[in-house]
């Protein structure tokens, strides 16, 4: 066990003089016995306020405190006014460490403050002599920033809460209010159902079915932390290969050529290497390699040309032909490619636009979904498909369509699957544009060279002069074109190393991946399973359930709560059975958990188990189960207000420890 | 486009069943009586409003590429007319169910006033801690009480 509560106290300054309640709990069974009425559910309430669980409650601060404690109360005809008004609880941890924790209720002191005091200040008397912690409650940390109380209760308890999935945002420890509602059976919303006062998510991914897997310490907890661990690494070097992808083709695109050889996706293993294919003027498609050796042969040819006879005006007349032609040529791909790129621009706006629009129309529709529940919540008949006036159903819809149209929910998978497709259109189209601008940036540099060249070779044949300025540019040109693609081909080969980098990771992601268990439980998650169903239907049987044959009930592996032939069985059972149900749960919760290493707290409250006109024969076993169980090993504390012949009768033989109160809970102290 | 070779022999049956079509989320009507109902309660006097009014109010919020024009003019002298602004007949079907609902009265001179209901209804909405309609409702502070009945009147017709 992780908690023992020794002792609990209510203090409260009135106008009437020093008012208040003290119980002393044992290990085993405690019994609070008193009247209807006398404040016994201030108590309890005073207990989860202390431990900032109020929200069981269902409310927030001090509200959830019963009025006794924060207004007016009365004892023996007298009316009291609350002036200020504190509560006290006095737990040790498993290795017999004493704290009190203090929380202020009425009076000047913030409630969000909780004091904790290190030493047993209800059974040990006041003493200044301990030390005193300040933490805050109830406001947002409370379960991790250093000074909130519910982290200091989780490092004081070990409770080792995991840490687990938000739907959005970080990653949070499982709070103690999720966890709370499994061993702390309120009165007023506690008997409603399993876990009826887990009435949020706090934004946790399948909250009810973690607390569960929390206390039973299931291996699920670390196995799903681990697939989702994989999962996101998987979806990063995604990411991450996307990337070095793109800055591949957008160095290739710099050199006019095509990336070859890198799949779209990881890979386990590169089949070839990547390499860039150049179109030389659009025929064959040679590696980059290759063109660069091809350029250097044509450098030294020219270097060649250079120390020789300068050409004659005829060879001159000739290259300079040819080279108007091809400038013509150029020129005319040059302008195809502008227009290309126009109308491929167009395309990417037209999607583009259609893309927002989506978007838009999935958030219209979305707030859809919540205009309608407030449209529930004021009454409207529109909101339910019903004409106002008539109350016949009519279309959701303005206007009147030929088929039935889609629900919303509907709606908006349709609208993001369309958005999906029109992604995928954008970025190809995205790429096929990258490629675009590429060889458009290749040609307009061939149309400059080119009509650089032509100008050169003219004023060659005008001034016909010793040295060919024409051929000199045309080396300075390759020269340069040759330092460009070297450089290209190095960072090329750069992002190929990262390539390479990224499969080794993939190999090491695919490798954990299969690493996973296949089977969601492990066998002592399933070792577990089947004690809590075993324990739980051994539970209800004792406690007299009547409304489905025990044999066929179970605890389902989806939610963890008790199916009946794979039906739930909350709903469709006597009231009475569902009290018995939620004791033979709680119990088996614990006697699992004590059982299997759990990480139950060891403490069960029940306020008020005997709902619903229980028969005096059920509680009779349910006390009884708890009392046999090695009081050492946890704590229950039961508040009822069966009168004091039945449940001196009921505790007769058993070992317990009775606090009995009487009429009244809250009364005058003696000093 | 190749064609697929379809194996007709062997169907004997060809069974057409209809499927529900997809629907622009501005056509469900929960959608233009809550834009209404938004409308009656931030930009208009004592909540009540004109058919004209809430027809003007309908073409901005349905005109994304022109709302920074629109609302730009708005500070100076505007230059709409009643042609350019499109009238929309989903509005009047709108009212008809916002009314039917309860959501808002016709006063004595034709206009169109939020009802307690309809203030209950708005309130949801602008309360609520997510924030639903959130363009919309920055849209329609950001204009606020600029455009009256008087104005529009003047300059549209």
């Amino acid at each position: 066990m992780r908690i023992r509560i020794h002792a609990f106290r209510v203090i409260l300054a009135t106008n009437q003089g020093p008012y208040g309640a003290t119980a002393l709990f044992d290990g085993g069974l405690n019994v609070i016995r008193a009247e209807n009425t006398s404040g016994k559910s201030a108590l309890i309430n005073g207990m989860l306020y202390a431990l900032g669980l109020e929200i069981l409650v269902g409310k927030r601060g001090v509200e959830a405190t019963k009025p006794v404690l924060r207004t007016i109360g009365d004892y023996d005809g007298q009316e009291f006014n609350v002036l200020e008004s504190s509560v006290e609880l006095e737990v040790a941890n498993s290795k017999g460490d004493v704290i009190t924790i203090r929380r202020y209720i009425a009076g000047e002191r913030d409630e969000r403050l909780v004091e904790v005091v290190h030493g047993p200040v209800v059974t040990g008397g006041q003493g200044s002599q301990y030390k005193v912690e300040p933490f805050f409650v109830g406001i947002g940390g409370a379960a991790q920033r250093e000074r909130g109380f519910h982290r200091f209760l989780a490092e004081f308890l070990e409770l080792e809460l995991p840490y687990v999935k938000r739907f959005r945002g970080e990653d949070v420890p499982l709070y103690v209010e999720c966890v709370a509602p499994l061993m702390f059976i309120e009165q007023i919303r506690g008997w409603s159902g399993i876990q009826a006062t887990l009435t949020q998510s706090y934004g946790i991914r399948s909250v009810a079915r973690l607390a569960v897997e929390h206390i039973l310490n299931l291996d699920v907890i670390e196995n799903e932390k681990r697939r989702i661990q994989i999962t996101e690494e998987a979806n990063r070097i995604r990411e991450d290969w996307r990337g070095i992808r793109e800055s591949m083709a957008y160095i290739a695109s710099q050199v006019g050529g095509r990336l070859m050889n890198v799949p779209t996706g990881p890979v386990l293993v590169l089949p070839d290497d990547p390499w860039i294919a150049v179109s030389a003027d659009g025929e064959d498609v040679t590696p980059l390699a290759d063109l660069l050796v091809a350029k250097r042969c044509l450098l030294l040819e020219s270097s060649g040309e250079e120390t020789s006879e300068v050409a004659g005006s005829e060879e001159l007349e000739a290259r300079l032909d040819s080279q108007e032609n091809e400038l013509l040529v150029a020129q005319a791909e040059l302008s195809q490619l502008r227009s290309d790129i126009r109308s491929e621009e167009d395309e990417l706006r037209k999607l583009r636009d259609r893309l927002n629009f989506i978007k838009d129309d999935i958030q219209r529709n979305n707030d859809i979904k919540r205009l309608r529940n407030f449209g529930v919540e004021t009454g409207l008949s529109v909101v339910q498909d019903r004409c106002p006036t008539c109350n016949q159903s009519i279309q959701d819809s303005l206007v009147p369509t030929e088929s039935m149209a889609m629900g919303v929910e509907e709606n908006i998978s349709f609208l993001q699957t369309e958005a999906e497709a029109i992604e995928l259109l954008i970025s190809a189209g995205e790429e096929r544009l990258t490629r675009l601008e590429g060889r458009k940036a290749g040609k307009s540099k061939v149309v400059a060279n080119l009509r650089v060249t032509i100008r050169d070779l003219r004023s060659d044949l005008l001034e016909n002069r010793d040295l060919s300025v024409a051929a000199i540019r045309e080396q300075v040109h390759l020269q340069e074109e040759i330092t460009r693609l070297e450089q290209l081909r190095d960072e090329f080969e750069e992002q190929t190393g990262r390539l390479r980098h990224i499969v080794e990771r993939w190999q090491e992601n695919r490798a954990m991946h299969s690493e996973l268990p296949d089977d969601y439980f492990s066998d002592d998650d399933r070792r577990k399973l089947a004690a809590l169903s075993e324990c739980f239907a051994k539970n209800v049987e004792l406690f007299g359930y009547r409304s489905t044959g025990v044999s066929r009930l179970h605890i389902s592996e989806d939610n963890y709560r008790p199916v009946c032939d794979e039906f739930e069985v909350a709903l469709g059972v006597s009231a009475s059975d569902t009290i018995r149900m939620i004791w033979g749960y709680t119990l088996a919760l614990l006697q699992v958990s004590l059982s299997h290493q759990g990480n139950h707290w060891g403490v069960v409250v029940f306020d008020e188990p005997e709902q619903q006109k229980m028969r005096e024969t059920s509680s009779d076993a349910l006390y009884a189960e708890i009392a046999q169980m090695q009081p050492q090993d946890f704590q229950v504390i039961i508040a009822t207000s069966a009168s004091v012949d039945v449940t001196s009768k009921r505790l007769d033989n058993l070992p317990h420890n009775l606090l009995e109160f009487g009429e009244k809970v809250i009364r005058p102290m003696q000093h | 486009m190749k064609a697929i070779d379809f194996p007709f022999q062997a169907i004997s049956t060809l069974t057409f069943s209809p499927r529900p079509q997809p629907l622009p989320a501005s056509l469900r009507p929960v959608y233009r009586i809550a834009l209404i109902a938004l409308v009656l309660k931030t930009n208009c006097r004592s909540n009540t409003a004109s058919l004209l009014k809430l027809q003007f109010f309908n073409w901005i919020l349905k005109s994304p590429g022109l709302q920074g024009l629109i609302e730009g003019r708005l500070a100076t002298q505007s230059i709409f007319t009643l042609e350019l602004i499109h009238l929309d007949p989903m509005v009047n079907l709108a009212l008809k169910y916002a009314f039917a609902d309860n959501l808002i009265s016709v006063t004595g001179n034709s206009k169109y006033k939020l009802t307690e209901k309809g203030h209950e209804f708005a309130d949801r909405i602008l309360q609520d801690e997510q924030p639903v309609l959130s363009k919309e409702r920055q849209l329609l502070e950001r204009i606020g009480q600029r455009v009256s009945e008087v104005r529009l009147r003047n300059e549209l017709l």
